[in-house]
């Protein structure tokens, strides 16, 4: 009965996952805001600031599905919000997989959690695939000019997708250390991790 | 009841409403009477100053666009308004309700129920712990941000998660002791069903989608 969520594990989850939405959409949207070439940049500054949330989250809960139920969620409202855009979807792959690596360290071992986590980042990646497939229809909407279109479809290539996937990685994993150092010298001295 | 009560299940409809729309082919004006009417919405709650605030704020954007500065924000205006609407106008109660209606999990129930109690918590503890720490000499402005980008973020950011996870304990040790985990059906003291009311606006959405996509029909 101990590895089985409780109520107290979902309110957890309800409230790590209000701040993680928050902080994202509040990071990505600024950085977006200022120029179209931080797309790609931005999902990486997202997963390097949020990263000690994670790591306090999965210190904090320490359960079987909890990782998997916070980013289905997570996954679901955002394709909600977005009125359906299915390349959202690839995101659940990503939470699946971290789910997983994660179990497999038994929510314990420091560094499966950050691999877990990496993988945990990619669901945003979803995010861009929306403009890779569906890209120019919404960028009409927003009302931008032609050359603006072509700015942002230019910045949506193979190449760069690619460029993301690393530039995550590589901030997820930095995240995870500072995330790590974070918790060991104010949360854990704290009494909430 | 004296407010404009709609039932939280088609507020959940309408929002994808926007979404389909704002997510699609749709011109930029039928956007815009999506967020005129989420506009009315919310004087129909009586929230004439954020009204105000959003409009001020969408002009100053749409200026701003004009000189080709903002970009995504646009998209996701009319979604964000929305969705004020949706977290002002709905009582906790009514929509755990609606979810339960919908045979939703207790467990997702509950993770959704806490996200929406959050949001404005997060903005007043986020207030509060901004004004202390400028109290205590850490510069929030962008020079001092730049001069100690690490520093600030974590005077801001450890302070903030501290106090939320600590009232998310008090909040579950709360909602325990009214018997939230209690695997036994549940009574609810209001009532939600569809009226007239539900009935119009989600027509008047349908209807504004069904012309913008008959308008990009004929515009294509």
């Amino acid at each position: 009965m101990k590895d089985k969520m409780q109520v107290k594990d979902y309110i957890t989850v309800g409230v790590v996952l209000a701040i993680y939405f928050i902080g994202f959409n509040f990071i990505a949207g600024a950085l977006v805001a200022i120029s179209s070439k931080f797309l790609f940049v931005a999902q990486g500054a997202c997963s390097l600031i949020l990263a000690p949330l994670y790591m306090l989250f999965i210190a904090k809960v320490q359960k079987k599905w909890a990782i998997l139920i916070f980013g289905v969620v997570m996954v679901t409202l955002v394709f909600i919000a977005t009125g359906g855009a299915w390349p959202v979807l690839f995101g659940y792959v990503g939470v699946i997989i971290a789910e997983f690596v994660s179990r497999s360290g038994n929510y314990r071992s420091f560094l499966k959690n950050n691999i877990a986590y990496i993988f945990f980042s990619y669901w945003s990646l979803g995010l861009l695939l929306v403009y890779y497939f569906m890209g120019e229809n919404v960028l009409k909407t927003a009302g931008l000019t032609d050359q603006q279109i072509i700015d942002w479809m230019q910045a949506i290539t193979i190449r760069n997708l690619v460029l993301g996937i690393v530039i995550i990685a590589l901030c997820s994993f930095v995240g995870g250390l500072i995330g790590r150092a974070m918790l060991k010298k104010h949360f854990e001295r704290a009494g909430i991790a | 009841m004296d407010r404009f009560a709609l039932d939280p299940r088609t507020k959940l409809i309408l929002l994808l409403i926007i979404g389909l729309a704002v997510f699609s082919y749709m011109p930029t004006y039928v956007i815009d009477i999506y967020i005129f009417l989420s506009f009315i919405l919310l004087l129909l709650c009586q929230q004439y100053k954020s009204v105000l605030d959003y409009f001020a704020l969408y002009c100053v954007v749409e200026v701003l666009l004009f000189q080709g500065m903002v970009n995504l924000f646009t998209i996701l205006f009319p979604i964000f308004v929305f969705g004020r609407y949706m977290v002002i106008s709905t009582r906790i109660s009514e929509f755990s309700l609606a979810l339960e209606k919908l045979k939703v999990p207790l467990g997702i129930q509950i993770i959704l129920l806490v996200m929406i109690r959050y949001f404005p918590t997060i903005k007043s503890e986020f207030r509060s712990i901004f004004n202390a720490m400028r109290l205590r000499g850490v510069n929030f402005s962008p020079i001092g941000f730049m001069r100690h980008p690490v520093k600030t973020v974590e005077y801001l950011y450890v302070p903030l998660v501290y106090s939320l996870i600590k009232t998310g304990d008090e909040l579950s040790v709360a909602a325990l002791t009214r018997g939230l985990g209690l695997y036994e059906s549940r009574t609810y003291l209001v009532e939600i069903g569809f009226t007239y009311r539900d009935r119009l606006i989600a027509f008047i959405y349908l209807a504004v989608l069904v012309f913008g996509f008959l308008g990009k029909g004929g515009a294509l």
